[in-house]
Parts: C-alpha cells; structure tokens; sequence
C-alpha cells in the first residue's frame, strides 16, 4: 500500500514539473517572433491555465506525501542515523521543509495569476514566485528520488 | 525555533501538545505541527493585514519571505552536512 502511495506521489511529482517548468519557463521568455521551433513551442503556452493544475497537484502530492512520511520516519530515517549519513537526513529535512514553504507560496502565487491580477504591475511577482515553486518541486522530486535509492519504504 | 503545535509519534501513533518530547514511544515528528503552526499564522496574517496594503505594497516584496525562511532552513541544517 506504502508502495503504492508513492509511486503516486512520484507520478504526481512529475506532472507537477511538467506543469511547472513550462509555466515558469514561459513565465520567463521575452516576448518575441514567433519562429515555430521546439522552443519557441515549449515557451509559447498559455501561462495562466496552468495554475489551477499546479494548485492541486502540488496539494495532492503534499498530502500523499503526509500519509507516507510516518513510515520515512520509522524505516528510513532511523537506518540512515545509524549508517551516519547526516547528509541524507539533512535532504530530506530540506525537502520537507521546502515542501511545506511551497504551500504557503501557493495562495499568493495562484492570487498573482487571477484574472483580476494577471497584469503588468505584478510581472516580476508572479514571475519569482512560479521559479521559485518551481524550484522547490524540482529540489522535492530530486531528492526524494536519490535517497528512495539509497533506501526505499518498507 | 522548535515550536510545534503538536508532535505526532508514528510508532503506536502518540500525539502530544506543545514541545515537550515524550520518552519510550518513539521517534518524534514536528512536521505536522509546524504546518499547523504555519496555517494559524497564516490565517492571522491573512485576516488582520489590510487589503489595501497587501496589494499595494505587500504583493512586490512577498516573494522575500519564502527565500529568506529557505535560506534559514539551510543555515540552521547546515551541521547535518558537516
């Protein structure tokens, strides 16, 4: 069941970068001729209907990420205090973390891209705040991919 | 800086209020308390700040608070990396 869990985590996880990465790229673009190439593609989406997306993946996955977390605790951590690898704790601490700063990010985030909001005015706002979550999926997915390979859930 | 709201034990699935960490139940976890105390703070934030304010002048510099809090996370771990 554990396992279950978190293959839908990371399967959400991915989404979300997907979601994400376009929106913050795209975010980030000048405007400029279009020339029809791969990235002119991947840039040119329409940024706001992503937000709503990544609004519930990302409260998705933070609560599947909850669920599993007790059992992280107990079989994962614990075995990485005795194999002394305060590093890997330490990620996973970031991780969490992060994931948890994300959430409050995301109410203004979505606010910044409202209809009633999505102007100039708030460019550079919406525009650090859509990288940064970016960002902080991109940490989130990575990491817990590296340490699921160092050990993984029972 | 340790200030949950509750800690969960996963063990036998023990909660206990405040910071007070119980002995022979287990391995802590605060995470779930430092959400609830982010909500709360949150929610305060949210109903006493004028709107006025918020989207004037608060909405182009909201953006410090999160890279600031991260940045802290790090200092204050950074002796799991050592």
């Amino acid at each position: 069941m554990i396992t279950t869990l978190l293959i839908i985590h990371g399967l959400i996880g991915v989404a979300l970068l997907g979601a994400l990465t376009h929106q913050a790229v795209s975010a980030m673009r000048r405007p400029s001729k279009r020339t029809g190439s791969f990235v002119d593609r991947y840039t040119g989406v329409n940024q706001k209907t992503f937000t709503a997306t990544v609004v519930a993946l990302y409260v998705l996955g933070l609560i599947l990420g909850g669920v599993i977390y007790p059992n992280y605790r107990l079989n994962v951590r614990i075995p990485f205090e005795e194999m002394r690898l305060g590093w890997a704790v330490g990620l996973f601490e970031l991780k969490e973390h992060f994931a948890g700063i994300g959430l409050g990010v995301l109410p203004v985030y979505a606010y910044s891209w409202s209809s009633q909001t999505a102007d100039r005015s708030n460019e550079r706002t919406r525009r650090i705040l859509t990288i940064l979550l970016a960002a902080i999926v991109w940490w989130d997915f990575l990491i817990g991919h590296v340490l699921n390979n160092l050990r993984g859930l029972a | 800086m340790n200030s949950p709201l509750f800690i969960y034990y996963p063990l036998h699935g023990d909660f206990t209020w405040g910071t007070q960490v119980l002995k022979g139940v287990g391995p802590p976890m605060l995470w779930y308390g430092f959400l609830s105390d982010a909500l709360i703070a949150g929610a305060v934030a949210a109903v006493c700040i004028p709107g006025r304010l918020a989207n004037k002048w608060l909405i182009n510099l909201v953006w410090v608070f999160p890279i600031a809090t991260m940045a802290v996370c790090i200092f204050l771990l950074r002796r799991l990396f050592q």
